[in-house]
């Protein structure tokens, strides 16, 4: 599983924080400010940053909008047309079932991460879904845990980090992945790191089969924006980066109390 | 991989749902104030069932239709939010729903109006040009136009649920996005300049010729009718007086305004207001408004009873949880109006080079930090644009601020609407962007031709099974 994901995270965090020594100053010198400039606006001693209620450290913005709208691109060309082939090809129960598969195995990564934060109160119903679900459930395949009232929780490294005190750090848009920041895509690389040293443990002819390989390769990420609503650009609004930095950086802060 | 599907459900609630609303309705609930309390969860519910057993009682003898909910009990019931902020945020609960048949969706294609327009590299995601859905039958049938509301395109909850409605009523629907929404500021408005009741319905007026003629060897239609909400109603009922007046018109045999301002001037003032209620230190205290509905989502998504947020009802379950004051949701109403005025003003300065919050000289990129601008644009109301922009702009065809207010108001048309039979209003008298006297002027304009529901805030009975009943047949008839 050193997947894409995997070594693209790696390039990014290499190279993010180089292109973003060169950003340019906002306001490129010598031009007319606007009619209703933000000095207009400022209460004495306000900062501009402090001026927008949906400010996000994000001191490489130019090179994260620009993978911004790379990810844009790559998804409006290349994954969700992959993504509506899948699902024009399988039947509804088949996509919940797979999706069920790779949410299953993320349970490993949420107890680990439960036990790192001390939360018995998660760490204790992910590890009875992970069992009732790779048994009963065949394999994860199916879900029944959840009608045992046992609902899926969701922890990360990212998370763990931000529970013992780890601020976020800058705010990155990851190639492919999206919207990250420094703290969560350290996260998320260890994670990754984790299932990969996991999966090592399976015996090597399971590892050899070309299924296997489709799995991880192929099936992985094609249910991973599957399972994401989100659409570039529907919005509708031109400060539509600001708004999902807003967002995403705001739903990790609560991810992270609970 | 596992990032990316965690991270990109912000607060559970898709992003292009939350924050593009605008005069559709709000679909998060916002935090009470410390103290400040609607009626509690218990209450509420209590509210609910008495409610539903009221309704059993009154409405005996009420033959169900095929719309109507399973449920019996919940067929009869009336619409439960009394609060016109409630209803607005919250809209129809799941079991008040009209149940339509599962159909096709609505597909999605591309119009380019202005071939060879220049749009800046900021747009670069509306190179294909202005972006429609169509839904159609096989057979020969009514074709039916529906206008979106204020910032709103024809992927808004509000559009889906028209076109599926009309659609199972038998009619072609085309969904057309407001000359609001910055696609068709960019690449379908000729002036860029969105708010003239005349100017917006002759674009929209070329626009449905454009589609006319793609559709014409496609499908057969017997009659073309046309609808919109909100700032789309208001859209349609100039676009029908546009059209009349030509000398080919499209001819639309019936004309359905639903939730209409009658004076887009008085709602906007109306919608300003709103915003503030609950900011008492105005825009500057948004950041802590916005800070405070961080931590009590927290708190409502608390770890041991985690909140389905793929339920139905995820907005109804916020806000018995949250509980939020009236003031938290009219500033909730403000401020989703708000942000499509601000994507408006940015959008309209940048393609017409104004100057006004983004730099003449600038280049709009799709690397260019907008934070500053933001923080400006969100700080102004339409007001603002309609007093800096608009009048400046109009000011050279002769028109002076006043007849531009005057223009923005369905009385400036009211006795031609007044004498056409084909055009019918659906609205409620609690209406949040009506200013009083506003409903009256509604009544005067469309006389018995006017349905006004006693609730439903702005747009949030739209769902309601009776609703859609009526919208259905006001078109099957």
């Amino acid at each position: 599983m050193t997947s894409t994901i995997g070594r693209s995270t790696a390039a990014a965090l290499l190279l993010l924080p180089l292109a973003g020594c060169a950003t340019a100053p906002p306001q490129p010198q010598g031009m007319a400010p606007p009619r209703r400039p933000i000095t207009e606006f400022l209460r004495p001693g306000e900062t501009r940053e402090a001026a927008n209620p949906i400010a996000i450290y994000d001191p490489f913005e130019r090179t994260n909008r620009a993978i911004y709208k790379f990810n844009a691109q790559f998804d409006q060309y290349v994954y969700l047309p992959v993504v509506n082939a899948y699902t024009s090809v399988t039947p509804a129960p088949v996509r919940r079932s797979v999706s069920n598969f790779f949410n299953n195995l993320e349970e490993i990564t949420t107890f680990t991460n439960s036990v790192l934060q001390g939360k018995v109160e998660k760490a204790s119903p992910t590890l009875f879904r992970f069992i009732i679900n790779s048994t009963v459930g065949l394999f994860g395949l199916f879900d029944p845990a959840s009608h045992l009232n046992l609902p899926r929780q969701d922890e990360d490294f990212g998370q763990t980090l931000g529970y013992w005190g780890l601020g976020n750090g800058p705010y990155l848009v990851l190639p492919i992945i999206g919207p990250s920041n420094l703290r969560d895509a350290t996260g998320m690389g260890v994670d990754l790191g984790t299932d990969w040293v996991l999966l090592q443990q399976l015996p090597s002819d399971v590892r050899d089969d070309l299924f296997y390989d489709l799995l991880f390769w192929g099936l992985w990420p094609i249910d991973a924006r599957y399972q994401i609503d989100f659409r570039y650009h529907s919005t509708g609004s031109p400060f539509e980066y600001d708004l999902v930095r807003y967002f995403i950086t705001k739903s990790r802060e609560v991810k992270i109390r609970n | 991989m596992f990032l990316a599907h965690r991270l990109a459900a912000p607060f559970g609630v898709d992003l292009p749902r939350v924050v593009p609303l605008p005069m559709t309705r709000p679909s998060i609930a916002l935090d009470p104030p410390g103290g400040r309390h609607g009626p509690s969860r218990r209450q509420l519910l209590g509210m609910a069932g008495l409610l539903a057993l009221g309704g059993c009682a009154s409405s005996a003898g009420h033959a169900p239709t095929t719309l109507a909910p399973a449920d019996v009990a919940a067929a009869s019931a009336p619409f439960p939010f009394a609060d016109p902020w409630v209803a607005t945020v919250v809209g129809t609960p799941a079991e008040l729903r009209a149940v339509l048949p599962d159909g096709p969706a609505p597909q999605r294609a591309t119009l380019e109006r202005f071939p060879g327009r220049a749009i800046p590299e900021g747009f670069w995601y509306y190179d294909g040009g202005l972006t429609y859905s169509t839904l159609l039958q096989e057979r020969p049938a009514p074709l039916v136009f529906v206008i979106a509301g204020t910032g709103a395109d024809d992927r808004s909850r509000l559009m889906i649920l028209l076109a599926r409605t009309l659609h199972a009523g038998g009619a072609h629907v085309v969904l057309i996005p407001s000359p609001s929404h910055a696609n068709f500021i960019v690449t379908a408005g000729s002036t860029f300049m969105p708010g003239n009741g005349e100017q917006d319905a002759a674009d929209l007026l070329k626009v449905m010729d454009a589609i006319r003629q793609r559709l014409a060897g496609r499908i057969q239609v017997t009659r073309y009718d046309l609808t919109g909400y909100s700032l789309g109603a208001w859209h349609a009922a100039f676009v029908a007086r546009a059209d009349a007046a030509r000398a080919a018109p499209i001819g639309f045999g019936r004309v359905l305004l639903i939730n209409p301002p009658l004076s887009l001037y008085h709602s906007i003032q109306q919608i300003d207001a709103m915003l503030y209620r609950g900011l008492p230190q105005g825009i500057d205290g948004l950041d802590r408004f916005l800070a405070r509905l961080t931590d009590h989502l927290a708190y409502a998504v608390g770890p041991n009873d985690p909140l389905d947020f793929s339920g139905q009802n995820v907005v109804l379950e916020l806000y018995q949880r949250l509980q939020p004051s009236d003031e938290s949701l009219a500033t909730t109403i403000g401020l989703a109006f708000r942000l499509s005025t601000t994507n408006l003003i940015f959008t309209s300065d940048v393609m017409n080079r104004s100057g006004y919050v983004f730099p003449r000289g600038q280049e709009f990129r799709s690397t260019t930090p907008l934070g500053d601008y933001l923080a400006v644009a969100l700080r102004l109301s339409f007001t603002d644009y309609f007093n800096d922009l608009f009048v400046e702009h109009y000011a050279g065809g002769g028109l002076t601020r006043q007849d531009l207010i005057d223009r923005s108001d369905l009385r400036w048309i009211g006795g031609w609407l007044a004498g056409q039979k084909q055009i019918g209003l659906i609205t409620n008298a609690d209406d949040v962007i009506l200013a009083p006297g506003d409903l009256d002027g509604l009544r005067e304009i469309f006389g018995d031709r006017a349905s006004v529901h006693p609730h439903g805030g702005h747009m949030g009975n739209l769902a309601f099974w009776p609703v859609v009943e009526q919208i259905s047949g006001y078109f099957t008839a």
